[in-house]
């Protein structure tokens, strides 16, 4: 009885002793270290499927890479389709997890949740939107223009009718640099095309797009089709007539695919998630990548264009990255107003907030009924 | 074993307690380094970013220029050549101009757009610096016409430009450079000399640089200390906020460290300071602890040593109690054998056993006070008594003593003192005592002189006054302190044939000083010492006592022998004591008064006579198994059928000592008498409480007489009763309880064994074993009695046969019985015979009373004769002498010194035998009157 006492007693001690003995450790080896708050958490807020094969997953596919590069977490919202009550509760959840940044990949969410900014006064929204005008925002984007301006070269090699149909979604500055520079590049290589346009009024409504485009070729002449929307739903209106389409980073093996217009997000958002987690970004900072970086480009190129004009293509990128952009030297609007002379270029603050204007060679066009 | 263990894991526990500081040190100190250099490290890097910042400024001053040119440019459209060429400055080292997008330049050098990404950048409408590759750095800055770039105003300046157009510079050690993103040195601060810029060119610190850039991760700048060479460094790198350049700098660790490390340092020297302070400190508790246990076994060895003292002292009081009680018994028996026997050598025998006996019985007491003032338990108990009596008992007491030794003892009692006081007179004896008794003791040759006078100190107290002077041997002056110690004796070479205890003065001191006395001392070494003291005692009577002596001789005479003061024959008394012995004692005692006494062993038996008898006084022992006296006393009380209520009770105690009366009175004893018991006192006990008509007093001188036959039998009886075959004395003794009462039942016995075994025989012929077993039964107590044990056993034998109506063992053993009740008669009878003998020569030797006294002149010549004798060594005829002189009357007194003489004689002691004789001669010869 005794001994097993004593022995009791001095397994208590030493266990003690060891306790002791280890939290002695862990105190001198980890007091006053900062206790890391584990990974930045970066909200990302998707207005339609991640898996859309559009432009939702080109986004989410890059913010990834960003996220393993930066060593943040991705807290994703998808589906917002549009809803500002659902993009309020993602953002209000998102702030509610810890997010100190979210990513508005739709051009829209400014608009729909501007009102909603001052709740969060802390966070940080970093938006693809198309003018970089909202104080609030941190605006991040790609130089689609350049791509569309070097698919506007291929387009016009390859028209036989000189019209081109451009189903476009709403008519901002982005989607006008869009238009203005396919309508630039398809007029270097044939100078008498025309490029119709018919804004669809929103960024996903396939039925409408198709329709949209079936009157463009059916309609108004137009041999080659392309669009600046969510999904890919006008190969089938190209595939049913037999034309040609150029696809917006929708990767296909149609042989009715002219070449794509795609993109690369993943710099994009290293680039822009690197300065916020640094600290480095400011309200006058802007991401704007373009082909130098490979962030925009045209991509497979159809095995039907001529060789001359794929050199021709390689030579306007070259020209690009000589910095020789696409909104340079004489540039006259519909209105035959001169809104680039010669030796001029266009800089980066009017490209992005003044392009209000369409280019000569642009027709624009009611939707149909 | 155990303890060795112990030691071990106590040894373990403090080592692991050691290395666990230890570590704990270490851990502490690499951790505050470490800690401290992070510190320094984020501090380095602030610093960076801070220096970083004015660097962008710095370089972002060159571009507002360009800018503010850009305007004036814009202004003056066309003759902006004009305006360039005017504020430009180009020469070896810079470079400006007005780049066209085509390729051109409107002034300066043409840097082609597609060459120069700065320029790519400008034309966007962005300003920008960039390095260009050998030739320094590249300032553009867009010129607008309306809304569009139109032109880009650039200025490339190189190093040596740069270090006199911007102010680069860190005032304090640290060395920095400004590369690209990817390490490129575009410039160097000012204060980095031409071979410092070598060594950052160096491939080393190239890769120290590139991987402090990796590390840098999400943050603006980083720093980390390396060792480079031997010596300390902290190596940092910061991006320069809105450029494309990154800071590279180093700086001596030395600057930012010392005082910190320094404090550090303090921190692990006094943490270490303290790791000794633990060690040093619970070694000493370690060692203290040990001290302490030793000190507990020396408290616990001290308890153990006061208990054992304890017990020491409990064990001789308990002894020295349990001694007196058996000496009681010697001496009352020997009492008897005083009072029975007239033979001189048993009286002499007596005597000396007497007189041992009462030497160890004062020894004993000694002990018993000595224990008693040691516990502070011994009290005074005042009461009156008679100064007379008091000097009386003392002088008494004393002066055989000093009579045996030759002494001279002088009494000089103040004859006005007071004839009763009030005090605790035994006490006061007791000292006195002991001082003479001591006097006496150590005096060989003169005097001992007793002085008692007084003082008046008021009305109702004297100041008692006693003094002891004696002749003796007397004390040094440096033995005089020790003297008083207990158990000290001085001159203890000289004195070594003196007997005792050395506690004598010890008890008298200690006594007197609880009576607020003091025991004084003056003496000188081989002339004498005086005991004196002062005793305050109150006055009850101040009546003179007159002269002590009239007292004291009748003290003496009644003293000289015992003799019964009483007879009683018609009083009855219960004595209880379950010592039989003791009751013998007692019934011996008081034999002579002719008083019946009843006996009990105990208790119970007490309950049981108390009902059947009324006694006239009960004498009850205290100590007694079972039931003690006082339980037995209050069983009385509440006994039915008690006939003796309100029968004065008297316990016997061996206890005696203060407030033993009122002791037993609260029991509800009536009195109590001592142990052993005093035959003067327990007669005068019995007178006291006895009904005096029960009471005939009696004249001593016929009782003397009486008893002087009585005891000149015994002897010789008791001496044929040992020596008789088959007769056991001690158990005859035990059995009847005196020689007198056994002789007479001997008589009996031996009366009726011819008688008993014609029944026996009978009753066995008539197979009458019913009364066969009556008649054994008998036998084997009666043959008891006389002390017949092997008869009383084969008594006992056939009894049991008889119970068992075992018939053949019966007739088998009968005749052995008859045969041993024979054999026992004719021992019997040779006994009873020399016995009757003796009995009527006794008688014939009552005529010693008529014998012609012996004369002065026949003594002379007996002395001379024995003189003869002994310068002749011829100490046979000197009890030829004696026996021829005892055909004179010779006085008692004359008897015992012949009687002393002859006992010399026989032990040839040639001085003892001289000394006698001058005593004869003194006594007698030269004082006729005597004769």
């Amino acid at each position: 009885m005794n001994k097993k006492n004593s022995l009791s007693i001095n397994l208590f001690f030493i266990l003690v002793f060891i306790l002791i003995t280890m939290f002695l450790y862990n105190t001198i080896t980890t007091f006053g270290k900062v206790q890391g708050e584990g990974p930045a958490k970066i909200g990302f807020i998707l207005d339609g499927y991640s898996n859309d094969d559009g432009w939702n997953e080109a986004n989410l596919t890059g913010i990834k890479n960003a996220a393993v590069e930066l060593k943040f977490d991705i807290i994703m919202e998808e589906k917002i389709n549009g809803s500002a009550d659902k993009l309020y509760e993602a953002v209000k959840s998102m702030a509610e997890q810890g997010c100190r940044a979210i990513v508005f990949t739709s051009p829209d969410f400014v608009d729909m949740f501007r009102d909603h900014m001052d709740e969060f006064p802390r966070m940080v929204y970093l938006c693809n939107s198309p003018e970089d005008n909202e104080e609030k925002c941190i605006n991040y984007s790609v130089r689609l223009y350049q791509a569309r301006y070097l698919s506007g070269i291929v387009a016009g090699s390859m028209t036989k009718t000189g019209i081109l149909g451009f189903v476009s979604s709403v008519p901002n500055a982005e989607n006008i640099r869009g238009i203005n520079a396919f309508t630039i590049g398809v007029r270097k290589t044939n100078p008498e095309a025309v490029v119709k346009v018919i804004y669809t009024g929103i960024y996903s409504n396939r039925n409408f797009e198709k329709r949209c485009a079936e009157s463009l070729v059916s309609d108004f002449g137009a041999d080659i089709i392309t669009e600046n929307l969510t999904s890919n739903s006008l190969l089938a209106v190209a595939k049913y007539h037999d034309i040609f389409y150029i696809s917006y980073h929708h990767p296909s093996s149609d042989p009715h695919e002219l070449c794509r217009v795609s993109t690369n997000w993943s710099t994009v958002y290293t680039g822009v998630l690197r300065d916020f987690l640094k600290g480095t970004m400011t309200k006058e900072s802007r991401y704007w990548y373009g082909i130098d970086k490979d962030c925009v480009n045209i991509k497979a190129l159809s095995e039907e264009i001529p060789d001359d004009t794929v050199l021709r293509v390689e030579r306007e990128k070259n020209a690009i990255l000589k910095g020789r952009d696409v909104f340079s030297n004489v540039i006259v609007d519909l209105d035959g107003k001169t809104r680039c002379m010669f030796d001029e270029i266009i800089p980066d603050d009017a490209l992005i907030n003044e392009m209000d204007w369409y280019v000569r060679g642009v027709q624009i066009l009611d939707g149909p009924a | 074993m155990d303890r060795l263990s112990e030691k071990v894991r106590i040894a373990i526990v403090w080592v692991l307690f050691l290395i666990v500081f230890a570590i704990s040190g270490m851990l502490l100190n690499n951790r505050l380094l470490s800690m401290v250099y992070d510190y320094i490290c984020a501090q380095v890097a602030t610093q960076a970013e801070y220096t970083a910042e004015t660097a962008s400024n710095e370089m972002f001053r060159e571009t507002d220029k360009l800018t503010y040119i850009s305007r004036l440019v814009e202004r003056y459209g066309s003759a902006s050549k004009r305006v360039l060429d005017a504020v430009s400055y180009s020469d070896e080292h810079s470079m400006m101009g007005l780049q066209t997008l085509n390729g051109g330049a409107v002034s300066g050098a043409p840097l082609p757009v597609s060459e120069y990404p700065a320029i790519q950048e400008a034309f966007r409408g962005n300003i920008a610096i960039d390095n260009v590759p050998g030739k320094g750095l590249l300032f553009t800055c867009p010129v607008y016409n309306n809304s569009n770039v139109k032109y880009v105003i650039y200025e490339l300046l190189d190093r040596y430009a740069l270090k006199d157009r911007m102010s680069i510079n860190s005032s304090d050690s640290r060395k920095i450079i400004i590369t690209t993103m990817d390490g490129t040195i575009v410039m160097p601060f000012d204060n980095v000399t031409d071979e410092e810029l070598k060594d950052f060119e160096n491939e080393e610190l190239d890769s120290v640089f590139s991987d402090l850039s990796k590390k840098m991760e999400l943050k603006t700048s980083y720093a980390e200390f390396r060792e480079m060479n031997g010596e300390d460094f902290i190596f940092f790198v910061s991006d320069i906020p809105n450029t494309s350049f990154r800071m590279r700098g180093y700086m001596s660790s030395d600057i930012m460290t010392t005082g910190l490390v320094d404090a550090i340092s303090i921190v692990i020297f006094v943490f270490a300071f303290l790791l000794v302070l633990y060690a040093v400190g619970t070694l000493y508790l370690m060692i203290a602890a040990e001290k302490a246990g030793e000190s507990d076994e020396l408290r616990k060895a001290k308890m153990q040593a006061e208990e054992a003292n304890k017990a020491k002292s409990d064990f001789l009081a308990s002894m020295s109690h349990e001694i007196r009680t058996p000496i009681n018994a010697v001496l009352g028996m020997d009492e008897m054998i005083i009072r029975e026997s007239d033979n001189d050598h048993i009286l002499e025998y007596a005597n000396s056993i007497n007189n041992a006996g009462k030497s160890l019985l004062n020894l004993v007491n000694d002990i018993l006070d000595f224990s008693k003032i040691e516990a502070g338990k011994m009290e005074i108990l005042p009461a009156e008594y008679k100064t007379s009596f008091m000097i009386s008992d003392l002088v008494s007491m004393i002066a055989v003593r000093a009579h045996n030794k030759g002494l001279e003892l002088n009494v000089n009692a103040d004859p006005s003192l007071p004839t009763v006081l009030y005090g605790d007179e035994d006490r006061v004896k007791q000292c006195v005592i002991n001082i003479l008794t001591n006097a006496v003791k150590y005096t060989e040759k003169g005097s001992v002189t007793f002085d008692m006078t007084y003082e008046k100190v008021s009305d109702k107290e004297i100041m008692l006054k006693v003094k002891v002077t004696d002749t003796g041997i007397g004390i040094r002056k440096e033995d005089q302190q020790r003297l008083f110690s207990p158990f000290e004796r001085v001159d203890e070479q000289r004195n070594r044939n003196i007997e005792g205890t050395g506690l004598g003065l010890s008890i008298v001191r200690k006594l007197l000083t609880i009576m607020d006395s003091e025991l004084k001392l003056e003496s000188e070494y081989g002339k004498g010492s005086t005991f004196y003291f002062d005793l305050k005692q109150e006055v009850c009577d101040w009546k003179e006592m007159g002269d002590f002596a009239e007292a004291y001789r009748k003290s003496v005479l009644t003293r000289n022998k015992y003799t019964e003061l009483f007879r009683a024959p018609d009083a009855r008394i219960l004595v209880v004591d379950d010592t039989v012995m003791n009751l013998n004692v007692v019934k011996g005692l008081l034999k002579k008064t002719r008083i019946m006494i009843d006996t009990a062993v105990s208790g119970h038996d007490t309950l049981k006579l108390a009902k059947k008898q009324r006694y006239d006084i009960m004498f009850i022992d205290h100590r007694m198994p079972v039931m003690d006296g006082v339980e037995t006393l209050k069983a009385l009380e509440s006994l039915e059928g008690n006939l003796n209520m309100g029968v004065p009770c008297i316990a016997f105690t061996a206890n005696a000592g203060s407030g033993s009366r009122e002791q037993y009175r609260s029991y509800g004893f009536t009195d109590y008498i001592s142990k052993p018991v005093s035959p003067s006192e327990l007669e005068q006990m019995i007178v006291k409480y006895l009904p005096p008509d029960k009471i005939e007093l009696i004249d001593p001188d016929s009782v003397h007489e009486e008893s002087e036959e009585a005891n000149n039998t015994d002897e010789a009886f008791v001496e044929s009763y040992k020596k008789a075959e088959g007769l056991n004395y001690n158990v005859a003794i035990a059995g009847c309880g005196d020689d007198a009462l056994l002789k007479d039942t001997a008589i009996t016995f031996y009366n009726a064994v011819d008688d008993n075994i014609a029944e026996i025989r009978r009753a066995l012929a008539n197979d009458d074993i019913e009364n066969y077993t009556i008649k054994v039964h008998a036998l084997k107590s009666s043959a008891r009695i006389i002390g017949a044990v092997d008869l009383s056993r084969k008594a006992e034998y056939l009894e049991r046969c008889g119970n068992e109506q075992d018939r053949e063992e019966i007739a088998a053993h009968t005749d052995f019985l008859i045969d041993d009740y024979l054999r026992i008669r004719e021992s019997l009878k040779f006994i009873i015979n020399d016995y009757l003998k003796n009995m009527s020569k006794e008688e014939s030797a009552e005529d010693n009373f008529f014998k012609e006294a012996i004369s002065r002149e026949k003594l002379k010549e007996f002395t001379e004769s024995v003189k003869d004798a002994v310068s002749l060594f011829d100490f046979d005829s000197i009890n030829d002498s004696i026996r021829l002189l005892k055909e004179y009357k010779l006085t008692r007194e004359l008897e015992n010194e012949l009687k002393e003489l002859s006992s010399a004689a026989d032990r040839l002691e040639e001085e003892e035998v001289i000394k006698i004789i001058d005593a004869i001669e003194i006594l007698y010869t030269g004082n006729s009157e005597n004769t």
